[in-house]
């Protein structure tokens, strides 16, 4: 093996990341540039390593990489935490109060942006204004979730410690 | 294939050891804690490569030169991906609490209301916010949460890289 066919993942996230941020600024579709990004990056990556017996190795780790590099992009976009703690450092060394957060930031907002996603998607449908489970995908998701929990916390739902 | 072989061995082992200690004490900070042992591992193994470097297994030699750093990224791209994934087990994501909810209604569905008044400010922002006074990115004082040197890192981050990228506030 080559240091070349060693940094091949290396190689290929750089090119992930470059080919998205141009495709995300030029389209402004997020979720598309993802897609092309990781493509790209995939195609770095297996040209870099060459096609010798460390390719699957290479394109593994590319591929561990770009899940990383997805949920980068994703926790901006999604997660809660990232979401509070934006709005503190808007708010400035005065800090908000448990109040001033939810009038920012609660969880009626978050889940009208969630559940439109997931009606977007058909992950959810509506039918005679009851909710019910569409594509099973993010479904799947959950359970493996709930099974991880299960292993490593003994129980399927719940917050930390 | 020494990469695929020893990566995986490496990775999973110290996960398992991971499980074991989770099931023995669950630690304060957990991510933290995986981090230790996982990197921990793999530093291990790296000293072991390089001071046994005929240590063979399964018919498989100690990797060598550039298939060290080769291991190395395996492994760190793993550890990475299962921390991230780890945010997820940890706390509960308000998306998958939400198909979990509509899941559970089975044929009947859930009614809008319904769902609404299940998933309060309680489950969903207030967890959050303790976290952050635990993994210190901001402190309670007075009524009032105020960012840390760590959470106004953690902020400028993201909001840094969203600009780049050429989009809004985002969340939720």
């Amino acid at each position: 093996m080559t240091l070349q066919q060693a940094l091949s993942p290396v190689i290929g996230l750089a090119f992930n990341v470059a080919t998205q941020i141009i495709a995300c600024r030029s389209s402004g579709r997020l979720l598309s540039s993802v897609y092309r990004g990781f493509a790209a990056g995939a195609a770095a990556c297996a040209l870099a390593c060459g096609f010798s017996p460390d390719l699957l190795a290479s394109l593994t780790t590319y591929a561990a990489l770009g899940y990383c590099y997805f949920h980068f992009i994703n926790l901006g976009e999604t997660a809660r935490r990232i979401r509070i703690v934006r709005e503190m450092s808007e708010a400035g060394p005065e800090g908000l109060s448990r109040q001033e957060v939810l009038a920012r930031y609660n969880a009626e907002s978050m889940l009208r942006a969630r559940f439109a996603r997931l009606l977007n998607n058909s992950q959810v449908v509506e039918k005679e204004g009851r909710y019910y489970i569409g594509k099973p995908a993010v479904l799947y998701m959950a359970k493996a979730i709930s099974l991880m929990k299960l292993i490593l916390f003994g129980r399927t739902s719940g917050s930390r410690g | 294939m020494k990469t695929l072989f020893w990566g995986s061995l490496v990775f999973f082992s110290f996960f398992l050891l991971h499980i074991a200690v989770w099931k023995i004490k669950l630690p304060h900070r957990q991510t933290k804690a995986i981090l230790f042992i996982l990197f921990g591992g793999l530093a291990l193994a790296l000293c072991g490569f390089v001071v046994f470097p005929f240590f063979c297994f399964l018919g498989v030699t100690a990797p060598e030169g550039p298939e060290l750093l080769s291991v190395a990224l395996f492994v760190t791209a793993f550890t990475l991906a299962y921390m991230i994934t780890y945010s997820a087990i940890e706390a509960d994501s308000p998306t998958l609490l939400m198909i979990r909810t509509i899941a559970a209604a089975g044929d009947k569905g859930i009614a809008r209301d319904d769902f609404f008044a299940t998933l309060s400010d309680a489950v969903l922002v207030d967890p959050r916010l303790r976290d952050l006074i635990t993994d210190r990115m901001a402190v309670l004082a007075e009524g009032k949460y105020r960012l840390t040197g760590k959470g106004r890192l953690f902020a400028s981050i993201f909001t840094n890289y969203r600009a780049l990228l050429g989009l809004g506030k985002g969340g939720g």
